[in-house]
């Protein structure tokens, strides 16, 4: 048996993993953007915030088309605040219509991973809406009348 | 044998383990995050490019899994099966994204892989003839095989758990279907 260790038909298994790996490196490379996006998701870190998972999504009809808008009920749950989230996509970009639970909150975000930040107004039954959003990774943030701040899991919200 | 070793193992004696560096990053640390991202990176977009979305979704993809790691830095209890939690993380976002396009989930045995991306400029010549055997007899596989492998040629210390969580079998049929998926690459080239 040769030095390297393994049995003859594993070392065969291990130079042509080697040489598929060479081969994906080459022929789709993980692009640098999307290294570097992984590399700057650190910076999104938020020791302070309450977490609120999503608990359930659920398309709002039966079989969603996009000529009638697709539409999602979203549910983040954190341990002092539950976001209850609308999303439509639109032709046009997103929009967003939802509650927190409980009222009390009089503004939340919408935090995007590409850095755009915008605000909503809450109003006292905690409803909110936002329109126009861009496509892509986003969260919402809210913080509570006592400075708490709970923020939902990331997602394409 | 490599395919056995804990996740760990495939790092060496000099460069700190995932325990350590989820620590470290959990501390603040970008350097041990980023030491992550190096480790991980190839993982993770390994198990998104298997969905065939688009460069855009597969981006996002990504990013969610590193997200949703920031977001459980405390909480990943086993840090040796760092790379399975990321495969899994990242197919389950991959099909959640499916279940919204209202897009089946693609078939164990698709049909053969079109030649997209195989032709490239010129000075790519050279290389693609080291590397044409093993494109052409690749693109023979079944589906299943062809990101199985992607994966474990990705990590070659991947461990069972791991390439279950990546590829989304059974673990109990990863062993048999990675012999299989090998064998049929062998002959292929043969």
């Amino acid at each position: 048996m040769p030095g390297h260790g393994y049995a003859d038909e594993e070392y065969d298994d291990v130079r042509l993993l080697a040489a598929l790996n060479d081969l994906y490196d080459h022929d789709d490379p993980v692009p640098e953007g999307v290294l570097e996006a992984a590399r700057d998701a650190f910076l999104w870190r938020d020791f302070e915030a309450e977490l609120a998972r999503l608990l359930e999504e659920n398309p709002l009809v039966g079989q969603p088309t996009r000529a009638a808008g697709d539409q999602r009920l979203l549910t983040f749950e954190a341990e002092h605040l539950t976001f209850v989230v609308e999303a439509t996509e639109l032709a046009h970009g997103r929009k967003l219509v939802g509650q927190v639970v409980p009222a009390g909150p009089q503004e939340l975000w919408l935090e995007s991973a590409n850095g755009v930040r915008t605000s909503a107004a809450v109003d006292a039954l905690g409803r909110f809406s936002l329109a126009q959003l861009p496509a892509g990774l986003a969260r919402l943030r809210c913080e509570l009348p006592d400075g708490t701040c709970v923020v939902t899991e990331w997602g394409a919200i | 044998m490599p395919s056995f070793s804990p996740e760990s193992a495939q790092t060496g004696n000099a460069q700190p383990g995932n325990a350590q560096l989820l620590a470290a990053a959990a501390r603040g640390d970008q350097t041990a995050w980023n030491s992550l991202v190096a480790r991980y990176g190839r993982l993770v977009w390994s198990v998104a490019r298997g969905f065939q979305l688009s460069p855009a979704d597969t981006a996002d993809l990504s990013q969610t899994a590193w997200l949703r790691l920031v977001e459980n830095l405390d909480s990943i209890t086993e840090p040796d099966r760092l790379g399975s939690w990321l495969a899994t993380t990242t197919r389950r976002e991959a099909i959640r994204l499916l279940h919204r396009r209202n897009r089946e989930i693609p078939a164990e045995e698709n049909e053969e892989r079109s030649d997209e991306g195989a032709d490239g400029p010129e000075e790519r010549l050279l290389v693609d003839d080291e590397y044409r055997q093993l494109r052409v007899a690749m693109a023979q596989l079944p589906e299943r095989c062809r990101n199985l492998l992607r994966v474990l040629a990705a990590d070659s210390g991947a461990s069972y758990a791991q390439l279950s969580a990546a590829v989304g079998l059974p673990i109990g049929s990863i062993g048999p279907t990675r012999a299989r998926c090998l064998e049929k690459l062998r002959a292929q080239m043969s």
